[in-house]
């Protein structure tokens, strides 16, 4: 090692995930002298994608920390569906997709319902946001198509902003409800963005997929990278990492064992986020006379980042 | 009359070795490289160059490697790298080429280096990216013949302050 010019060290380096990087530091001083002198070179790829130019050897450090701390539930509140809410009652508003208990998010309509979440960045208040419960309530959103919660996204935009925070999402956590519900979820995506006006472009191209088939068809044509995986002893798709504004995160199916009605899905890359978006494709029917879409709980884990 | 083109005998690079041996390669194929590339443009019927830093068997190593990719281009390899493996990062016949041991490796990548081949030598960096991805900093220091140049302070710090290092 002694005898490879620093360059090249760099150029090996390059090569490694960053969390190898600063474990490859520990190997020998020459290593760790070439980080600390190359470290923007080293990191540059990351820092792009933080909209960072540059920021001390330290404090990335202590970034690199953040983004490998375990993980845990992101704060993330749902802002927006364009699925309605049944009987127009805040017992089953969206807002249950990020809290534990009995409730579920029961929607209107049956098919690909989008489902928009923002980063608030600050530690779960429950009672917060079942707050906001009572105070949507007075909104009766049940029939209308569009509803959208402009005060929370405004509320996390200027937070996380201030704050210049992200999350990094590493898995996928979701639930169908246990029962006492006709219609669970059958199939769903998530994806990720960074800006609130990614285009919703790639999430339309997606509706009504509830094979893994042909949601492999839709991300070759979309030239989009991804893998197969197996949970709850289903086939699933995780994505990779894309040049899109609109990260695909995974495709997944929920299963019908009653025993299974939990989903834990690690992705194979961390992905950085500040808007989180749920595609509810379909529910399963259970009778003939309901029509609609019920799930538990959809959320992302992973860490924060403060920069 | 019939003629055949194929017939007609290439211009060969005469590449010396460190060892003062000639290797003997098709001028297309040498071109791949930038540094012969300006020798032959710089100086109009060059066919020898000089490589007093690169001993034969990595020439005909490069050889090789100049030989198969004369007519195409070399896969890009991606950063991150995804594997240990080097069959999951690139083609197949590239994670054949540079399965060597480290000593060559590093030998090729500075010939690479010297020879300005840029996709030679991202192959040699991957391949030794990927010595290092997913092993523990013991075992390299051990493979290597590294000694531990940390005092006990420091590497509880490191260990303190990136705990999931030595994941």
């Amino acid at each position: 090692m002694q005898s490879v010019p620093d360059p090249i060290i760099v150029e090996i380096l390059s090569y490694l995930p960053i969390s190898e990087i600063i474990r490859a530091e520990s190997i020998c001083k020459k290593i760790k002298s070439c980080v600390e002198k190359h470290s923007y070179v080293l990191y540059s790829r990351v820092l792009s994608r933080f909209s960072q130019e540059s920021i001390s050897y330290s404090h990335w450090k202590n970034v690199i920390k953040q983004m490998n701390s375990p993980s845990k539930e992101l704060q993330f509140l749902p802002y927006y569906t364009n699925g309605g809410t049944y009987y127009g009652s805040n017992t089953y508003y969206i807002h249950n997709l990020v809290l534990e208990g009995y409730y579920c998010y029961c929607t209107v309509y049956p098919t690909n319902i989008l489902v928009k979440y923002a980063l608030l960045g600050t530690d779960y208040d429950t009672d917060r946001i079942r707050a906001r419960q009572y105070i949507s309530s007075g909104v009766n959103e049940g029939n209308d198509r569009i509803y959208f919660e402009k005060e929370i996204l405004r509320e996390s935009q200027e937070f996380t902003s201030q704050a210049s925070i992200y999350a990094v999402i590493k898995q996928i956590y979701a639930r169908a409800p246990q029962g006492g519900y006709t219609c669970p979820i059958f199939h769903f995506m998530c994806f990720s963005s960074i800006e609130e006006d990614a285009d919703l472009g790639i999430i339309d191209r997606f509706n009504g997929v509830s094979t893994i088939d042909k949601a492999k068809e839709i991300s070759d044509q979309l030239g989009l990278e991804y893998e197969e995986v197996s949970a709850n002893s289903i086939r699933q798709l995780v994505f990779n990492n894309c040049n899109l504004p609109m990260q695909p995160l995974c495709w997944a199916e929920m299963s019908e064992d009653y025993n299974q009605s939990a989903l834990n899905l690690p992705l194979k890359s961390k992905k950085l986020a500040r808007y989180f978006y749920g595609l509810l494709i379909d529910g399963r029917r259970t009778n003939n006379y309901d029509n609609n879409i019920d799930i538990s709980l959809l959320l992302p884990k992973g860490s924060i980042i403060h920069f | 009359m019939f003629y055949n083109f194929n017939k007609i005998e290439e211009v060969k690079i005469r590449l010396r070795s460190a060892e003062g041996h000639i290797c003997e390669v098709e001028e297309s194929a040498a071109l791949m490289s930038s540094f012969i590339r300006s020798m032959i443009e710089g100086f109009n019927e060059v066919t020898e160059v000089s490589l007093p830093n690169i001993n034969s068997v990595v020439i005909e190593k490069v050889i090789e490697y100049m030989r198969h990719y004369k007519d195409k281009d070399p896969p890009i390899i991606k950063k991150p790298i995804i594997s240990s493996k080097m069959e999951e990062n690139t083609s197949a016949w590239d994670a054949g080429f540079i399965d060597a041991d480290w000593n060559m490796v590093v030998d090729l990548m500075t010939a690479a280096d010297y020879l300005m081949m840029i996709p030679l030598r991202d192959l040699c960096c991957a391949k030794m990216a990927c010595k290092f991805k997913g092993r523990s900093i013991d075992e390299l220091r051990a493979e290597y013949h590294i000694e531990n140049e940390f005092p006990s302070e420091m590497e509880e710090n490191l260990e303190f302050q990136h705990p999931w290092r030595l994941e």
